[in-house]
């Protein structure tokens, strides 16, 4: 998967893994996140960094629901140096949600990813990524879900 | 802190779109509106496991076999279990379709697709590309030569026994 540059163009590979127990004081101590990650630990949590890079870029939290075959996705954050319209790099929500949609295929949900996003941010989510909207819930699987994989994972 | 207050803490230096394109971040909900969520939730999810066509259940499940295949060559050791005859056997059981059906889909006799099972005979890169057009084009030729890489590596690395023989018919070995 690659991040892009959105001065430059430039593109940089990248990859996703789950997050170390030592992860989480460089997180403190890197002043770039603001959700307290600490809270997250009872879900899964994913980091996104450059390869053979040590730096956090992104990290992702998620839930497992094995009875109802699916995936459901509780926080993604960008580092704040990619965030806005100063970021280095795009692409890195985008790629966490393409590798949560791959996980839920490889768990045979179809690959289903649910959401329940704050009501002001539905739009954007719909727009960006293709989710559908159920209430105040997203969700996206199938064909969308694979589309967002070739487009953030694949491409 | 809640959710709330750090989307509100966001908002005092970016844009609504600006939060979305970095972030995704939860409602946050009560006991009682999680619960509810829980169900509406449930209730979706079952809706679109019942609409699903069995084109979209072949779809879905060659998709698990392909990313389980790609993560099985990428992050994990050498397992003889998880060999050229075991994926195509999760994949011929994909179609629901009898051996004869399947070994006519891909052009070749059943016998051949029956050795192909058994583990009995390696197959070749014609074979792959059959595969790999025969999935649509979602299980890439390439991993399944991949899949024979893997195993060729094992092979090769440990087989000291045919490395001894082979060794014993060499003449004028360097030596350094």
């Amino acid at each position: 998967m690659k991040l892009i540059n959105p001065i430059t163009q430039e593109s940089h590979e990248a990859q996703i893994l789950p997050l170390d127990a030592d992860d989480y004081e460089a997180i403190a101590n890197s002043g770039q996140f603001d959700f307290d990650w600490t809270k997250e630990k009872i879900y899964q949590i994913y980091k996104l960094t450059l390869n053979d890079e040590e730096e956090i870029l992104g990290l992702m939290s998620l839930i497992d629901v094995p009875y109802e075959l699916r995936i459901h996705l509780n926080l993604i954050e960008s580092a704040k140096k990619h965030q806005g319209r100063e970021k280095k790099l795009e692409g890195i929500p985008g790629c966490l949600i393409a590798f949560a949609t791959r996980i839920a295929f490889n768990q045979g949900y179809n690959g289903f990813v649910s959401l329940t996003p704050k009501t002001r941010l539905i739009d954007y989510y719909v727009q960006q990524y293709g989710f559908s909207q159920y209430g105040r819930n997203l969700a996206i699987d199938g064909e969308a879900s694979m589309n967002l994989i070739k487009k953030y994972l694949l491409s | 802190m809640s959710y709330e207050h750090h989307y509100q803490e966001m908002r005092k230096t970016l844009t609504d779109q600006e939060i979305a394109e970095s972030t995704l971040i939860s409602a946050d909900l009560t006991e009682a509106e999680k619960k509810e969520n829980d169900e509406a939730l449930r209730k979706i999810r079952f809706e679109r496991l019942a609409q699903m066509t069995s084109e979209q259940k072949i779809y879905a499940d060659l998709l698990q076999l392909r990313f389980q295949l790609e993560d099985y060559l990428m992050d994990s050791p050498f397992d003889p279990g998880k060999n050229f005859a075991h994926y195509l056997s999760r994949y011929v059981h994909i179609f629901h379709k009898t051996s004869k059906q399947f070994a006519e889909d891909l052009g070749i006799h059943v016998s051949r697709l029956s050795r192909l099972l058994n583990g009995k005979e390696m197959p070749n890169v014609e074979l792959m590309y059959r595969l790999e057009s025969h999935s649509g084009e979602l299980i890439p030729a390439l991993l399944w030569w991949k899949l024979l890489v893997k195993k060729q590596e094992f092979d090769i690395t440990n087989n000291n026994e045919q490395r001894k023989v082979e060794k014993g018919k060499v003449k004028n070995a360097f030596s350094y």
